[in-house]
């Protein structure tokens, strides 16, 4: 089975990157390997579109960023959701929810 | 944190930069660590410039669009308050305008380098007895100097030439330099046409030529290029034009007609007339220089006792160009600084006003997530919005301002040509607007920026204590105030103590002008007499003319002075104590300045060749060298040419000849007949006239060219337009410093009236509140103008404190005037505690009214 690599759109990476940083401050590598795990191996995050997404969200305040020691005490950036971003999750999550929704009606739709 | 976040993409790029690359190589590293445990291949690591790129767009277009936001923002809230925006932006127009104008005034005339190769090696020469004692060098003293090595090289002798210039157009008498030619190769300048002198025309046997100015080359060729070549004859001997002098050049002065080449025959008694220029040689100071100078001048004294005492003083040529003007545009450039700090410190007080009143508006914000950073930068764009504005506003005023120092400056001030609104003025206002901007964004944003959400909210209304820092701030102002109108009253006072001087003549009505005969058609001196008789006799028959008078030296241009003996007192021909000044003049010279003959009498025609020698003193040579005994009779001898023994028959009251920058007795003068001297220069005169001097100038033409048609009138002058002329720089001065110092009260009125009205606003219950405990209106507006009053008071104090200190600076630009003058000081703090209290009336007006029961309900 083949890794979903280009079809991921950047609102719908925002969004799960959104959704692991939830339960806590992870590096980017983590978040990666976090989605990657989570969704059974199926979105598999490139670092040419996950760092680019992470400074980005952090520029807009929705992730805020602090160095410090990974598990094999290398220094790595570790990331957090922000009040805004906490907002902008639930937002993105519904707006997401509708639009599937919606596209499954479409996909079902006979004739 | 976004501020910080944009800060960091901002200032700290390199920062990011390395930051992304530890990001990667963790994330690399990992990866590596992964691919080792599981044995699969390691994918590649993607195209990382392309997303590295991504990574920094992501940064940069953030930062664009909140900056956007942020102006749209500022802009809004800028036109909700027109009248803070427009005041703020005019402050700072005026302030910034102003010293820029005034720096470019001091950069042109001070700072800026010479335009010449190597400028600070230029030397210029004079000599003296003292330091500060200058005079033009003697020939023969540098003839012997340039031959020995002192340090200096190139040396250039110069001298200022008059010649009557015919052959092209009408003839006139032309100013013009006669120098070295080696003067322009040394200077480097270029010619606009043709080619300068050069060395090689000094040579004996080389054809005569000359350079001419680049305003006579359009006067009088209408500046077309066939002038080369042409023949130009100076006193009556040709010389071909060989190229025209830039503009530009203005070293020999602005009405520096023709340069030609010259030997100076150097005896040993040529008098100090000359103008000398060297160069230092290479890895020589002007120290060293100097130390080589004296040595020079020690051997030489010892050949020539006429000589001895005297010394060269080696000078930079920026230096001797600039002179004294150094003293007054220093007194400018402090006075224009204080009135920024004025400026300044309204603007302070605007800001803090500001804040404060939008206290509640930025606390809600802050309650409803905004963070302190945010608002802060909010306020810092608003700030940069009228920085910025207010620094192109200042353009304006600046170049206004520059326009009208050129204008009206006094030509003593050198260089003004360079005055001008170029690079380093600009700099130097945008440095300015930078450094105000960054000092008054940070006070106020900080400020609000970390609101106490409870006091503001509740909107309850701010008391005097949070006025303290701005009330000190408004006491410093009139303090400022106080030191310039302090130091204007000094300058005016001293301008009106020059204007009071006494002349000892009356200066209206009188025209004076140069006629200068042919030599060669007037060899010698009985001719010249004639000549001025016949030109006289003409003159004095205009209608309109009262009276006619030829001299030597007329007062305001130029005196002399020359040693005297008396019977029991022989003459020292070299020792200056023994001294006076000496004029020789025409009979009816003492009708025409309506000089006042004391006792005795004055010259009459009898007094001529062949009859007995007399004299005419003034009346301090009465008190000085007769010591008080009757002048009349006794006998005198001038060291004027062979000057025999002269009785004096009359004495007449004293003249000043020039002002001076310090208050001097006036010189006590010697007149001679000009009918009993072989020693007359004789070239000035002067016409009493009823009407307008200047209106009767064409007919006196006219009437010189009756008795000689070659005859020409030379720069004709009004005699009150000299005296004018000593007058202008202290008036120049006074009126430049009187201007900031009632723009300075108008500002401070302003900032007092300000913050007066804000205080009353703000206290608006109180006064509720003692209004209807039965304070009388007249008691609740006498606290207004008590609290105005100890502002007033001790701010004034300050500043008359700190003017005293300072007045000392100002020592030599008072004539007649102590620093200490106890008059201005009381007037300078009269005047402020007058407009301190007008502006503190309105506010305790509005106390005075406030309606208790509205303002209780308000409070």
């Amino acid at each position: 089975m083949g890794a979903e690599r280009d079809n991921l759109l950047p609102g719908t990476l925002d969004l799960l990157i959104l959704k692991t940083l939830e339960r806590g401050e992870f590096h980017g590598y983590d978040i990666a390997e976090r989605i990657l795990a989570t969704s059974d191996h199926v979105l598999q995050v490139e670092e040419g579109a996950l760092y680019p997404a992470l400074h980005r969200m952090q520029v807009r305040g929705w992730l805020g960023a602090r160095w410090g020691l990974s598990d094999n005490n290398r220094r790595a950036k570790f990331y957090r959701l922000t009040t805004a971003g906490r907002r902008q999750l639930a937002a993105s999550r519904a707006s997401w929810e509708r639009v599937s929704l919606a596209v499954g009606k479409v996909l079902r739709a006979e004739g | 944190m976004m501020l910080l976040a944009k800060l960091r993409a901002l200032l700290w790029r390199r920062k990011l930069e390395r930051e992304l690359d530890e990001e990667l190589a963790f994330h690399r590293a990992m990866l590596a660590e992964k691919q080792a445990g599981t044995g699969r291949p390691g994918r590649r690591f993607g195209n990382e410039l392309r997303w590295r790129e991504a990574t920094r767009e992501a940064w940069l277009v953030a930062w664009v669009e909140s900056l956007g936001q942020d102006l749209r923002y500022a802009v809004r809230s800028l036109r909700r308050s027109p009248g803070y925006a427009a005041t703020v932006i005019l402050m700072l127009a005026l302030g910034i305008g102003a010293n820029s104008a005034i720096f470019s005034l001091a950069y042109g005339v001070l700072w800026k380098p010479l335009p010449y190769p190597q400028a600070e090696r230029l030397i210029d020469l004079k000599q003296g007895r003292t330091i500060t004692d200058h005079v033009m060098v003697s020939g023969w003293d540098v003839e012997q100097a340039r031959q020995v090595n002192t340090g200096l090289q190139n040396w250039i002798l110069y001298a200022r030439s008059e010649a009557l210039a015919t052959g092209a157009g009408t003839p006139a008498v032309w100013q013009g330099t006669m120098t070295e030619a080696g003067f322009f190769p040394m200077l480097g300048v270029r010619p606009i046409l043709g080619r300068l002198l050069t060395p090689a025309d000094d040579r004996p046997g080389a054809p005569a030529v000359v350079d001419i100015s680049a305003a006579m080359w359009r006067e009088r060729w209408g500046g077309s290029a066939s002038v080369i070549g042409r023949t130009l004859n100076l006193d009556s001997r040709p010389y071909t034009i060989v190229g025209v002098v830039p503009e530009s050049f203005t070293f020999s002065g602005k009405s520096n007609a023709f340069w030609r080449p010259w030997q100076p025959k150097g005896d040993s008694s040529s008098g100090r007339q000359y103008g000398a220029l060297a160069r230092l040689a290479p890895g020589v100071t002007l120290a060293q220089a100097q130390r080589g100078l004296d040595l020079e001048m020690a051997r030489l004294a010892q050949v020539k006792s006429s000589d001895k005492g005297w010394r060269f003083i080696a000078r930079p040529l920026h230096a001797a160009l600039v002179g004294d003007a150094g003293n007054q545009l220093h007194l400018l450039l402090a006075v224009v600084a204080l009135v920024l700090l004025i400026a300044s410190i309204n603007i302070a007080c605007l800001l803090l006003a500001r804040a404060q009143r939008r206290a509640r508006e930025l606390a809600t914000r802050a309650a409803l997530g905004a963070g302190r950073a945010r608002i802060a930068r909010h306020l810092l764009t608003e700030t940069a919005l009228l920085v910025g504005a207010g620094f192109g506003a200042s353009l304006l005023v600046a170049w206004a301002g520059i326009g009208w120092l050129r204008a009206a400056a006094p030509a003593s001030i050198p260089r003004l040509d360079q005055v001008a609104l170029n690079g380093p003025v600009l700099g130097f206002a945008a440095g300015l607007s930078v450094l105000v901007g960054l000092i008054f964004a940070l006070a106020p944003a900080l400020r609000a920026a970390a609101p106490a959400l409870d006091t503001r909210l509740q909107g309850r209304a701010l008391g005097p204590r949070h006025l303290r820092g701005r009330t000190v701030l408004i006491a410093v102002q009139i303090g400022l105030a106080v030191v310039l109108l302090a130091g204007s009253g000094l300058l005016l006072k001293a301008l009106g103590r020059m204007m009071d001087v006494r002349l000892g003549f009356n200066p209206s009505h009188l025209l004076v002008f140069y006629v200068s005969p042919a030599p060669a058609r007037y060899p010698k001196t009985p001719d010249l007499l004639n000549l001025y008789d016949r030109v006289s006799a003409s003159l004095a028959a205009l209608p309109g003319v009262r009276q006619v008078a030829a001299a030597s030296f007329l007062p305001f241009n130029g005196n002399a002075s020359t040693g005297y003996a008396l019977p029991n007192l022989p003459m020292k021909p070299n020792d200056d104590s023994q001294s006076v000044g000496i004029n020789v003049v025409g009979p009816s010279y003492f009708a025409a300045l309506e000089i006042p003959a004391l006792t005795g009498r004055v010259f009459l025609a009898s007094d001529r060749a062949g009859s007995a020698p007399v004299a005419v003193v003034s009346q301090s040579v009465a008190r000085t060298v007769f010591a008080g005994k009757n002048a009349i009779g006794q006998r005198i001898r001038l060291d004027w040419g062979k000057d025999p023994w002269r009785t004096v028959v009359g004495v007449v009251g004293d003249v000043r000849s020039y002002l001076g920058s310090q208050p001097m007795p006036p010189d006590p003068t010697v007149y001679i007949p000009s009918a009993q001297t072989d020693v007359f220069a004789g070239e000035p005169f002067v016409l009493r006239t009823a009407g307008d001097p200047l209106a009767i100038v064409p007919a006196a033409q006219k009437s010189l060219q009756n008795v000689d048609p070659d005859l020409p009138l030379d720069q004709p002058q009004a005699m009150a337009e000299a005296y004018d002329g000593e007058l202008v720089a202290p008036r120049f001065r006074g009126v430049l410093v009187s201007g900031f110092g009632l723009l300075a009260l108008a500002l401070t009125a302003v900032g007092l009236y300000g913050l007066l009205s804000y205080s009353v606003g703000g206290r608006r219950a109180e006064f509720g509140v003692r209004a209807a405990l039965g304070a009388r209106p007249g008691q609740v507006m006498g606290l207004v103008l008590r609290q105005a009053s100890w502002l007033i008071a001790g701010g004034a104090l300050a500043g008359l404190v700190t003017a005293w200190a300072l007045a000392r600076f100002l020592e030599a630009l008072l004539y007649g005037v102590r620093p200490t003058d106890l008059g201005v000081y009381a007037g300078a703090v009269a005047v402020t505690a007058a407009v301190g209290l007008a502006a503190a009336w309105g506010p305790a007006r509005r106390a005075m009214r406030v309606d208790a029961a509205q303002a209780l309900r308000e409070g």
